[in-house]
């Protein structure tokens, strides 16, 4: 057990008896011979005695009305609940039409001729969301849809990326939160059944099996002699992050290397900064650090924001260009499989970054002189260039000496450490002296930067952490 | 008496023990993310209509997560569909005020208890959500990540830094006349 000090969470964890039982035996025996951590446990308890008494203070009814709308609510057909809350609200119009025995009539006739179209809306609605939970099912099981997330401070849940409301503005939260409860009772309850409906939406979907897919081989470094200009991509998905997420926590083993995307576990966490450089809400940023897995290059972070109105599409285009007398060549991180730089300039075109989306790419430069780690030097320069403006767009340049990686960003720090673990779980020919000590260290110091609100950043690291021992007796599905 | 009716009578039944279990606590939640009492019973209200609708053996054996689960997403929808953020309203603000006891003043434990729970209402939504689950509901880690899809480290984190923050804004020496007591 690492040294606990009173500000330690194990205490709380302790206190609130949620400690293996390992580890609570080895805190009592440190708490014994330390009072300032019995301290801290004692007030936890003490504080936590306090909170149960308030809440047990507090009384809160539905009231009668309520309860026996609920009654009356279980009584009906199930899809007469449906309605149950405006029901209630209209609750005093009906005795008022009893005691009204003239229009009695007329309301059944009025009633029945509202019938026909009401039957019919019923009809088309249940159709139109039987088709809804369809379409959101096969989402979920082929991770295109994030989990529920948790309302903000203050906020509402951030919408999951690639959101199915774009498609489906109608959609509701409770009906994805229904079908995602649906699907993980199953995942719990039948594993197989589970991974067999995914299979199955999967070859609905015209996917092949995962483990047919092939390797696509990782980005090599391209050198500046022969090429010092290359499109950046500027959209990323975020499915193999769901994807690996499955595979630790559900079924307790690695994912298989070529279902494991860089770029994708990379842009899970969303990426926010002032930027170096912005027009009219978009942001262009750009930093640098020492490589941690090889002392001889640097790392260069891209973080291209979009805070406009308008997605950035088309002929819009962001490319890097190095100088060939300081870097001898460059990789791109993640994108496997890339194609050539025809081909990519060509399906960069084809892709746009949406309004409030974010990309970070990382790129590892390989250096000519090593007094770029010590001397400002520009080393190129990360471009632009808005569609249809041609004089207008944006250009940050790479200047050195790169800066340490206890002082980078935690924006660097955080997708280094999610780049590094998607070489790891690829088993990258590029690693280098990446290991699993090291990508620990990494996450570690990420997590220890992260804000208290930012929870799916946190997350994705913690999967990272979970992930190791998984890494330590590698056995990828086949 | 036929079948149906056994099986709607032990629907009833079961209906209304969780109603008298967990009404309160629910409302309580639902308050905590809509920040309205009123919308926070007409969410428990179509919470247990919901329950009407399940089959019971599904949900019976973790009922406490699947109500405090579809509370939520209810209360959650709600919020999304209104598009709009609730503030804490004025006069929730001047209870607040109204209640907080001076540090030098003796305070018997209710008081106390009082000071606790306004400095809880202070919290981050998210860490006060936590905070309810766990002492309100006595829901496990486990159970609480359930309920909200956090992971369990991040509900250990959110309670750590909750109580943490807690222990902050008290007066010092309310926790020590606590252990004394």
């Amino acid at each position: 057990m690492k040294r606990i000090h009173p500000e330690d969470p194990r205490v709380t964890d302790h206190a609130l008896g949620e400690l293996p039982e390992h580890e609570a035996a080895e805190l009592r025996r440190v708490a014994d011979s330390n009072p300032a951590i019995q301290a801290a446990l004692d007030e936890t308890v003490a504080l936590s005695d306090m909170i149960r008494s308030g809440f047990k203070g507090e009384s809160h009814e539905l009231g009668e009305a309520r309860r026996e709308a609920i009654r009356r609510a279980g009584r009906r057909p199930a899809p007469e609940n449906l309605i149950s809350l405006q029901s209630r609200r209209l609750d005093w119009v009906r005795s008022a039409l009893v005691s009204a025995a003239a229009a009695a009539l007329v309301a059944c006739a009025i009633w029945m001729m509202q019938q026909i179209p009401i039957s019919e809306d019923a009809i088309a609605d249940n159709r139109d969301e039987r088709a809804q939970r369809e379409g959101v099912r096969v989402q979920i099981l082929l991770s295109h849809v994030s989990p529920p997330r948790r309302v903000r401070e203050g906020g509402f849940p951030r919408a999951p990326r690639a959101s199915l409301w774009e498609a489906d503005p109608e959609l509701s939260q409770e009906l994805v939160d229904e079908e995602l409860l649906v699907m993980r009772e199953l995942l719990q309850r039948d594993p197989d059944a589970f991974f067999d409906q995914v299979r199955e939406v999967a070859h609905g979907a015209g996917m092949p099996a995962l483990s047919k897919l092939p390797l696509l081989p990782d980005n090599p470094f391209i050198p500046t002699r022969e090429d010092s200009r290359s499109i950046v991509p500027i959209v990323s998905g975020a499915a193999s992050y769901h994807l690996v997420n499955r595979f630790i926590y559900t079924e307790k083993k690695l994912p298989p290397k070529n279902g494991v995307r860089t770029e994708e576990l990379i842009n899970h966490v969303v990426y926010e900064d002032d930027g170096d450089a912005a027009l009219d809400g978009i942001k262009l940023g750009v930093e640098m650090v020492r490589c941690p897995w090889n002392q001889e290059a640097i790392l260069i972070g891209v973080l291209l924001q979009n805070g406009s109105k308008e997605p950035i599409t088309r002929d819009s285009i962001l490319q890097i260009e190095v100088k060939h007398d300081l870097i001898r060549s460059y990789r791109l991180l993640g994108y496997a499989g890339a194609p050539g730089p025809r081909e990519k300039e060509e399906r960069a075109l084809s892709e746009s970054l949406a309004p409030g989306q974010s990309n970070y790419i990382i790129y590892q430069l390989q250096l000519l002189d090593s007094e770029i780690f010590r001397e400002h030097h520009v080393l190129g320069r990360i471009e632009l260039q808005l569609e249809g403006e041609n004089d207008r767009g944006l250009i940050v340049p790479i200047t050195s000496p790169p800066q340490g990686w206890g002082n980078a960003s935690n924006n660097l720090q955080t997708a280094i450490s999610l780049g590094a673990w998607g070489m790891l779980l690829r088993e990258s020919p590029f690693a280098g002296r990446l290991s699993l000590k090291m990508l620990k260290s990494l996450a570690s110091d990420a997590m220890s930067g992260c804000g208290d609100d930012e929870l799916a950043r946190r997350e994705a690291l913690q999967l990272v952490l979970d992930s190791l021992p998984f890494m330590k007796t590698r056995a990828p599905v086949k | 008496m036929g079948q149906n009716e056994n099986m709607v009578e032990s629907r009833e039944q079961f209906v209304e023990q969780a109603l008298s279990q967990y009404e309160g606590p629910l409302i309580g939640y639902a308050f905590g993310i809509v920040h309205d009492l009123e919308r926070a019973r007409d969410v428990v209200q179509d919470t247990f209509i919901r329950l009407y609708q399940q089959d019971r053996e599904k949900v019976q054996r973790g009922l406490k997560t699947w109500l405090f689960t579809v509370c939520r997403n209810r209360a959650l929808d709600i919020l999304r569909k209104e598009k709009r953020m609730i503030a804490l309203e004025d006069e929730k603000a001047a209870r607040i005020e109204g209640t907080t006891v001076a540090p030098d003043r003796a305070a018997d434990w209710e008081e106390r208890v009082a000071q606790v729970m306004d400095a809880l209402n202070r919290l981050s939504d998210n860490q006060r959500e936590v905070v309810r689950l766990k002492f309100q509901q006595g829901l496990s880690y486990k159970e609480i990540s359930e309920a909200t899809g956090l992971t369990s480290g991040n509900v250990g984190f959110l309670l750590h830094t909750g109580l943490k923050r807690l222990r902050s804004m008290l007066p010092e020496d309310l926790l020590d006349n606590s252990l004394r007591k």
